[in-house]
């Protein structure tokens, strides 16, 4: 007996662009549609419709920027760490930079500017709070007598 | 009394989740279930192991030597049920529903508020991660609920009586004995508690000191296994040090992937036996209370936190000393403390509870959607659906034919687990030629997997697995 070459799946790797976003939703769709058991057309578009997977695809690359391995490999482990003590600090102090914190993201989704500029953003995102970070902790620690 | 009725619903809905069609999805015992089924009816009927060895505290198995505790569980279930399916995915599933119970307590003692403990224990509940592993045989679940157990009693023994200990000592020495990742876990974890309570524990220290040095001796049976070579064999063939590229990035990345939102809430554990992978191993909606929970753990400090956070951290090393990463299996015992923190996070905002209870409901709706419906269908294959019909197709054919060859990617342990093994007419092989024949002018049976073809002999079967595929294709020749 002879062994055939085994078939090369699809890879559906998925990656955060706007366009990535909106093109994996036939697929999606189809997958989830196509599993589902005929002639239950509620249940079917209940769990499985447009507006649930491109919201999710929108949040899960909008916190992806937010992610720690994903902030780790951008400004290494070190910048991580000074990001979240940022966050934690800015939303301790109720900053107004908390909108910043919460914005930045954004134009890295939505495929507006050009791919330099949207990274620049992104960096210039992860530095302010970084610094801000830094500011409070400079700010409240105790002079020394 | 309305506290406890409360409790028993969440109880209920626990064991309603875990253990509703547990025999149909998943829908078959995959190889490792087969092979821990196998072990304890083979120690019921022998004492022995399947390799002849008698009350082993290692189980060789398929060369990976499983902890024994499982097993031993098993084959204790296995006297009331028979060597059955059902009496291997048991043990784990009530393991599961009793893990619920234990992290009430455990979060109750931690914090003295009702609010909290019930929240905490309703999370685990309608966890997709917890139910995920408490559906099929798995070994790291009983040793997370070991973990849960030991927490809970050290922290009673401290308020309550010292003797308690005892069986806190106890529990998280069988926790190791169940699966790997609480041997990473446990004593450091102990450490840190040791620590944590100094204060009450100096008082004691005679009666702690002499309750360690009897569970010491209670284990030292135990303890050659986990130097041994075959006890760390699975450590070392695993380990992060065989991973290409530098290995202090490599611990970073499998680390902090394991706290990775991808990973978290959208799409778990790619492998199919992990996780329904369209789902993440948290809920989305739990994100933001687990955020307010650990910006309030880190305001006001106190040993909840440090217990959270060092559940959090430890939990996930046994995941990023590992090659494979994110791996929930690996990972499971920081299942929990995502749960108390989700809790944490609720009870501090109470005007968002209501708001939340149809979102919670409808994402459990989902998950079971996706549990019942889709999972089965697409990844049958990842739980080795089709052997279990094979071999009783085969049984009930066997008399009609002089031969049977199986291709060997049929294990032998499903032949054993299913009563075929001691025939005499069956062969395993790779059936890369087509055998000869003993007997050239009677019939023979070929079991093939499709994707092997051959022009000169005419299928006569396919056993199909739960979504259409084909497993096997049986051949007359």
């Amino acid at each position: 007996m002879a062994v055939m070459p085994s078939i090369n799946y699809m890879n559906f790797e998925f990656t955060c662009t706007a366009s990535r976003i909106i093109m994996d939703l036939p697929h999606l769709i189809w997958e989830a549609e196509s599993a589902d058991p005929q002639g239950q057309i509620f249940i079917t578009r209940m769990f499985h419709n447009k507006v649930g997977f491109l919201l999710g695809n929108y949040l899960r690359c909008y916190l992806s920027y937010f992610s720690p391995e994903y902030i780790a490999s951008f400004l290494t482990i070190f910048g991580a760490i000074l990001f979240f003590i940022g966050t934690y600090l800015l939303i301790l102090k109720k900053s107004k930079l908390i909108s910043v914190l919460l914005l930045f993201p954004i134009p890295a989704l939505l495929e507006f500017f050009p791919f330099t500029v949207r990274g620049l953003i992104l960096l210039g995102g992860y530095v302010i709070i970084i610094i801000a970070g830094l500011y409070y902790l400079y700010a409240g620690r105790k002079p020394k007598n | 009394m309305k506290k406890s009725l409360i409790i028993f619903f969440i109880l209920l809905l626990a064991a309603f989740l875990r253990l509703y069609r547990i025999m149909e999805d998943p829908p078959a015992l995959y190889w490792d279930e087969v092979a821990i089924g196998y072990n304890a009816y083979s120690i019921n009927q022998t004492g022995k192991d399947e390799w002849g060895i008698s009350w082993p505290v290692l189980f060789r198995s398929y060369d990976d030597y499983k902890p024994p505790v499982y097993i031993y569980t098993v084959a204790l279930f296995q006297k009331f049920l028979g060597p059955t399916d059902f009496s291997v995915r048991l043990p784990s599933a009530l393991a599961g529903i009793l893990t619920v119970a234990f992290l009430y307590f455990l979060v109750y003692e931690l914090t003295k508020r009702f609010s909290v403990s019930a929240i905490s224990a309703l999370m685990l509940a309608i966890s997709m991660w917890h139910i995920q592993f408490s559906r099929a045989g798995f070994e790291a679940n009983l040793a997370l609920m070991f973990v849960v157990l030991g927490i809970w009693m050290f922290l009673l023994s401290l308020r309550v009586n010292i003797k308690l200990l005892f069986l806190s000592f106890i529990s998280f020495g069988l926790s190791t004995a169940t699966y790997h990742n609480a041997k990473i876990f446990v004593p450091v974890f102990l450490i840190i508690l040791m620590v944590l309570f100094y204060d009450k524990i100096k008082k004691n220290l005679k009666a702690v000191a002499l309750i360690g040095l009897i569970t010491f001796i209670f284990y030292l049976p135990f303890l050659p296994a986990y130097f041994s070579r075959e006890g760390q064999l699975r450590a070392t063939a695993e380990s992060i040090l065989n991973q290409k590229g530098n290995l202090l990035l490599n611990f970073q990345q499998n680390f902090l992937v394991n706290f990775s939102f991808d990973y978290l809430f959208f799409h778990g554990d790619q492998a199919g036996r992990h996780s329904v992978k369209k789902l993440g191993e948290l809920y989305v909606w739990q994100l933001p209370f687990i955020l307010i929970g650990l910006y309030d753990l880190i305001k006001h400090r106190s040993k909840l936190s440090v217990i959270i956070f060092a559940w959090l951290i430890l939990g996930a090393i046994p995941a990023a000393v590992t090659k494979v990463s994110p791996h929930a299996l690996r990972a499971l015992l920081s299942v929990v403390p995502w749960q108390i923190l989700t809790a944490v996070g609720l009870v501090k905002i109470p005007r968002l509870i209501p708001l939340t209870v149809p979102v919670v409901v409808f994402s459990l709706l989902l998950y079971l959607h996706l549990y019942h419906i889709h999972y089965p269908v697409a990844y049958a294959a990842d739980w080795q659906d089709g052997y279990a019909q094979t071999i009783s197709y085969l049984k009930s054919e066997e008399k009609n034919y002089e031969e049977i060859y199986i291709h060997d990617s049929l294990p032998e342990e499903y032949l054993k687990w299913y009563t075929l093994a001691k025939s005499e007419k069956l062969f395993r092989r790779d059936l890369l030629t087509l055998p000869i024949k003993k007997y050239p002018g009677k019939k023979s049976l070929i079991v093939a997997p499709p994707y092997m073809v051959s022009k000169d002999i005419k299928v006569i079967k396919e056993i199909k697995m739960y979504g259409g595929d084909a497993v096997y294709k049986l051949y007359e020749f």
